[in-house]
Formats: C-alpha cells, structure tokens, sequence
C-alpha cells in the first residue's frame, strides 16, 4: 500500500482549452501567467454569527463539491480572485447596476427593461417608430414608451445607463467617499468590457459626458455617444462566439447633498459613493437592420422568432403589430473590479400590421 | 467573460519538467484468440482480408463498434528459406510479407539492395547481426498500440503455445508436457540481453526449463522488439530439437491435400490466414507490460500571503458588502477552486481543479503545483 505524497505542494492535473489545443495545434503553445478562481463558490453561506466562532464559518463553503475541468473556456474561469493592491482593509466593493430610475427613462435617457427584464432594443428606425405607437397606444404590453431604445444611435440618445459604485448605504455618496472608497483603493472602473454575440452585434457605443449634477440638484445627464467601436480582439476567457469591446467609462459625479431638495437616490441606481458609469447602445450587422420591405436575414428564423407580437402574455397577446425578435444576452464587467452584469437584449425589427 | 488577474511564471524558477513511466499488464488468454466469439477457425473477431497476408484479432466481434483491434498475425518466410518455391502456397506474398517485416525492424545488409527480398538482413536467434542463426520461417505477431502503448518492457514478455496434438496442443501427449513458454527472460529494463537494431532494441525469446519440445533454453526460439511491438516466432518451436516432429504434425489441417502437416508444412501447403488460423489455435497465454512515457510540465503557481484574497464572484458582496468580512480590519478571505494557465495573450490555454476549495487568507502562502502531461 503506497503512502500518498504529503511533500506540501498541492499538485494538480491540469487539463487542455479549445484555446490550449489550438495553440497546441498552431504551434504557439507557450504558459506563461496563471490565474486563480472559485465559480463554484457561493460567499452567500459564509456565516459570520456562527455561535461557534469563526472556525466555523466557512463550514458550508469548505464542503462545496468542484466540477471537473473541461475543455471549454465559458465554464472555467468566469470569476477570478484579485488581489487589490495586497491591501488588507477594503470592506466594499464595487458592483454595477442598472440606471432605470424614472428621472432618466422619463427624459427619456435611459432604456428601462421591459416585460420579462428584458431590453428592447430597435434595430432600425421604422421599428422604432411601430414600438413607439404601440407604446403610446398602450399595446403590446410595453410600460411606458421609455421602455425601448433604437441601435446604432449616436448622441445623447437613449441606451442602457450602467453605473459601477457601492450600492450601501451605510457610506454616504459623497466626493470624499468616493475618493476614499473607490479612487484610492482602485476600485474605479476607468473601462468596462462589454462582451456580445458576434452574429449580432458588431460595435459598441463609446462615451463622452457624464452623470453629475445641475446646480438646482436635478441630474445633469452629458452622456453621449461619440462614435462606435469595434472589437478588441479574443483572449482575456472570452466567452465562445463572443466579441469583446473595450469602452472607457464615464465619471459619476451624482453626489449626495442635503442642500437640494432633489434625493440623489433617486437619479442613481447606486446608495453609495458612485465611481463610474456607461451609456450603453450597439452597432448591428447589416442584415438585421433592413426594413420589412427588404429580404428578411436568415438570422431571424434561424436564432430567434419571426413575425410575433409584443406582449407578456405570449397566450393573448394585445400587441397589433408583428415584429421579428431575436433573444441574446451582453456581458458587462468593470476593468478594476471584475464586477459583472448580464443584460437580456432583444432585438425587434418590424415586420408588418 | 471574465477579467481575471494573473500572476507571471517565471521559466526559470516557475516551470520544470519532469518524465514518468507507466506500465500496465496485459494479458491476453488464448480463449480471445480463438473459440470464445464462434467456432474455429470462423471466430467473429477474426478479420481476414482479401489480400490475405495476415489476419487481425479483435476483442470483440469486429462488426461492433466496440470491438478493439489487438493483434495481427501473419506466417511468412524469407526468400532464402528452403521453403521458397514457386510451388508453395502464396509463395509470393510470404516472402513479401518477410521482406517487410524484415526490412523494418532488421534493415539490409548492403545500402543499397539490388534484390531487397534477397538482401534484406533475417531475424536472427541471437543479438549478433551476422545472418547465422537465421530465422528464416516465422510466425510474426504485431500487436496494436492500444496495447504496447510506447512500448512492450524489457523482461515482461511471454507467450504460451501449444505443441501437442492439433485436438489437445496443451496436454501431456508424446513428450511430458506439450506447452512452450517462450519469454525474455535475459532481458532487462537496462538493456542487457537486448540489442539495438533499425526497428528499436531487440530482445529474445527463450523456451522455459520445461519446453516439451526438447529446446536448449539456451537458443532462442523467437525475437521481441519491444519498441514496434513485435514478436517473431520461430516455426522450429513446433519442431523437436533434433527437427523431428512430434504432436505438432497435426499442426493445420489442409482440405486441399486432405491430411493433416506440420508447421513447416503449413508453411508451404498452406495459405497465410491458414496457417495463421492453426497458430491462433496453439496461443495458450500471450502477457507483458506495456510502458507509456508520460513527459510532464509543472508549474509552481505561488501565491503570496498578498494576494488573491478578494473575489470578484457575485455571490462575494452583499449589498456592496464583502460577506465574509465584519469590519475592515477583519481579514479577507476567498477560496480557490480552479488554476487557469494562460498565454502572453491572456488566451486559458489549460485549467486545473482542486478536489476542494482551498482557503486562501493573508496568513497563509499557497504554492499550487499544476502539471500538464504530454
């Protein structure tokens, strides 16, 4: 019976990419930087009141079952550990969250998320204008005509408004906070990395402008779009068949102020001190823009639905027009903090009624 | 999707390599090779071709999708063998068959043949290439690489045949015992008892103390090449030592003349799948080691007391919070389930996974050894 090798080491069998074979393959097979992660992990089981002290807080975690390595790079690494600058004392970290506060879907700003938290998003101008009359005569199932934007819009258009903060409000959203808990430490998403289905979309919008605040207190929303850029290249885990864009994020200035009247709560989506935000809008391939006069692209039947409704209630639907949709999600993640967020899309092109 | 932060391997200090040699037993019993998927010789896991110079053995009936190729067997002989006449039976191909065989593993004795088949150096009975001791009517199997993998090991070779009658080849009969255990017992993983040829190192097979055929285990019977997965055998083991035969005149059974013959007879008489057929019939035990050469890479993943002790996993913040963490003095603490090994380009080229999480806080320094086979 042989002993097993306790010499210290951890030693683990490590297992091939997609990536790692082709490289293989291709001849430029070449490790040089590992990272480390723990997808499977829920933090949520971490108990800090455990009555039997701090040995035992991480029962639940330390029992975790692990998947087995794959192949593919999607189920590997998605949430890396970091290690911030080996500063010991950070307490808060950055998530990103949702502007959908009625202050910017009212002035019509931001795209708020639709029936199922989905957003809805036009892929061309006579599709816009059939959303927006369903809207206004309360058909369809859309919530208020502010629920939808157009693609490819430059400007200060409407597009989904991300914001990368604390949402606690335990810490005031002050300019000092700010500093201290997310410049400081560099926790400050200056880029956010946007991941989308290469079949569909081909650019993102890139910013200028910021979230910051008039001096009566209401929101000063300079946001805009400036030009659409194109891809950043592979690597960096990308998800399969996605392409990865690179756009600078944006200052939020929303600070809180009791000297207004106006509750900063209420123009962000954030509690807390706000680092950064994003305006965020897509470039389409061509063929999914073409009018409902045009070819219809095979995308549509061949990924999505053809000729449907809007409604919730897909049973009885009281939409009166029919639109082609096709269902894709983005992924959105803070360059510093590896903070994420998903965001359904779907797209809609007018077909007839 | 992700951002993950990275830490460089050094090559110098980070990364080594390392060699490992696997080796598994293999045996196979005489009943997969013939009788146990159909009567003899018509067994499901027999292919036959039509160019008939040798025949395959499966594990399975080799219709099925399940069946595994372990061995072909041919008989054969050399163009300078008393038995090369135009009057044998694929007299031809036997010869070709030799040639190749030859040719592969022993090379030629000029450089550069007029007549190869002619020319071509014989399996010899000892390690010296001088073309005596010639083998020159064999019975060759070649066995699949699913089973030899890199290669067969020196000294764990052995095949049992049986040399009585063709009704019982495995019984006492004429002589006290009617097995021949033919192994390589002289060599050894260092390479004594072997030398090196054009087809790898080359070992013998010796008869065992107890050949009932009279063998001096003295003089080989056969040849091993361990690195092609090879054995030659030797017609003679069906033979006595003094070239009569004993039980082995029922070696085959020929319809065409209608009486049974001898291996060497069936050598001549009869076709190659013929012959091969009555061979299969006498493998009582085949069973060596086979030796798989595993080339590893390590890689020393360090991570310091510093780092990596916040996550950006969802599930790590509550309300921007990070959970596991009352104040901020408290110590971080994140666990580590996966090491992602990447290119300068940031590509995951490989993963590793941990049976469990592992904690990782600023009080402790974790070295994960990662390895990556080749």
């Amino acid at each position: 019976m042989a002993f097993l090798d306790n010499s210290g080491d951890i030693i683990l069998d490590a297992v091939l990419t997609k990536a790692g074979r082709e490289a293989m393959a291709d001849g430029d097979f070449k490790i040089t930087r590992f990272g480390v992660g723990d997808d499977e992990i829920n933090y949520g089981t971490y108990d800090l009141s455990h009555p039997s002290g701090s040995a035992y807080y991480d029962l639940e975690i330390m029992q975790t079952p692990i998947f087995e390595a794959t192949t593919h790079i999607n189920s590997e690494i998605n949430y890396g550990l970091l290690s911030l600058g080996g500063n010991k004392e950070v307490l808060y970290m950055p998530s990103i969250k949702i502007n959908e506060k009625d202050t910017l879907t009212r002035e019509g700003w931001a795209c708020g998320a639709q029936y199922d938290r989905v957003f809805f998003v036009a892929v061309n101008s006579e599709t816009w204008e059939a959303i927006l009359l369903e809207a206004g005569a309360g058909t369809g199932g859309m919530t208020g005509d502010k629920g939808f934007m157009l693609a490819n819009k430059s400007g200060q258009e409407r597009g989904i408004i991300l914001e990368s903060g604390l949402d606690t409000n335990l810490i005031a959203a002050s300019s000092t906070n700010r500093t201290a808990y997310l410049d400081t430490p560099g926790l400050l998403d200056s880029s956010f990395y946007v991941d989308c289905d290469a079949k569909f979309i081909n650019s993102v919008g890139k910013n200028t402008g910021n979230l910051s605040r008039d001096s009566d207190g209401s929101l000063n929303n300079s946001l805009s779009i400036s030009s659409y850029v194109n891809a950043t290249g592979t690597g960096l885990g990308n998800l399969e068949g996605h392409t990865r864009f690179s756009v600078s994020g944006m200052s939020d200035l929303i600070y809180e102020d009791s000297s207004y009247d106006i509750d900063d709560d209420t123009l962000s989506a954030l509690r807390g001190p706000r680092g950064s935000c994003l305006l965020l809008n897509f470039g389409l391939i061509d063929e999914l823009t073409t009018n409902a006069s045009a070819t219809r692209s095979r995308l549509w039947s061949d990924y999505g639905r053809t000729s449907k409704k809007l409604d919730a209630h897909l049973q009885s639907p009281t939409g009166t027009k029919y639109y082609d949709v096709i269902d894709t999600v983005v992924m959105v993640q803070g360059s510093a903090t590896g903070a994420t967020i998903q965001l359904p899309i779907r797209l809609l092109r007018y077909v007839s009624g | 999707m992700a951002v993950i932060e990275t830490t460089a391997l050094d090559d110098d200090v980070d990364v080594t390599t390392t060699r490992t040699l696997l080796h598994e037993a293999i045996p196979l019993t005489g009943t997969i090779v013939s009788g146990t998927y159909g009567t003899h010789p018509n067994e499901e896991n027999i292919k036959n071709y039509n160019h008939g110079m040798f025949q395959s053995i499966y594990d399975y009936p080799y219709l099925s999708s399940s069946a595994n190729h372990i061995f072909d067997i041919s008989a054969c002989y050399s163009a300078r063998s008393v038995l090369s006449s135009a009057a044998s039976t694929q007299n031809a191909k036997k010869i070709n068959m030799y040639t190749e065989f030859a040719q592969t593993l022993m090379g030629f004795a000029s450089g550069s043949p007029e007549n190869p088949a002619a020319d071509v150096r014989c399996f010899e009975s000892d390690l010296v290439l001088d073309n005596v001791s010639r083998m020159n009517e064999v019975f060759i199997i070649n066995f699949s690489r699913l089973l030899t993998k890199d290669q067969i090991k020196k000294g764990s070779f052995s095949i049992t045949l049986g040399t009585g009658a063709y009704g019982s080849p495995f019984t006492p009969g004429e002589t006290a015992s009617h097995g021949v255990v033919l192994s390589d017992n002289q060599s050894t993983a260092d390479g004594k008892g072997t030398t090196s040829v054009l087809g790898g190192d080359m070992g013998l097979l010796f008869a065992d103390s107890a050949d009932g055929v009279g063998h001096p285990v003295t003089r080989a019977s056969g040849a091993i090449f361990y690195q092609a997965g090879i054995a030659v055998i030797s017609s003679s083991v069906f033979m006595q030592s003094n070239g009569t035969v004993t039980g082995s005149r029922n070696f085959h059974y020929s319809p065409e003349v209608g009486r049974w013959q001898t291996a060497v007879q069936a050598l001549t008489g009869a076709s190659i799948s013929g012959a091969c057929d009555s061979f299969r019939h006498r493998i009582q035990n085949i069973s060596f080691n086979n030796t798989t050469e595993i080339n590893s890479k390590i890689y020393f993943c360090r991570v310091p007391h510093n780092t990596y002790n916040y996550s950006s996993n969802p599930t790590y913040l509550s309300a921007s919070k990070i959970r596991v963490k009352n104040a901020a003095t408290d110590a971080p603490v994140s666990y580590i389930t996966t090491i992602g090994l990447y290119n300068e380009s940031m590509d995951l080229l490989a993963t590793a996974k941990l049976s469990e999480p592992l904690r990782k806080d600023p009080t402790n320094d974790i070295t994960i050894r990662v390895r990556l086979d080749y």
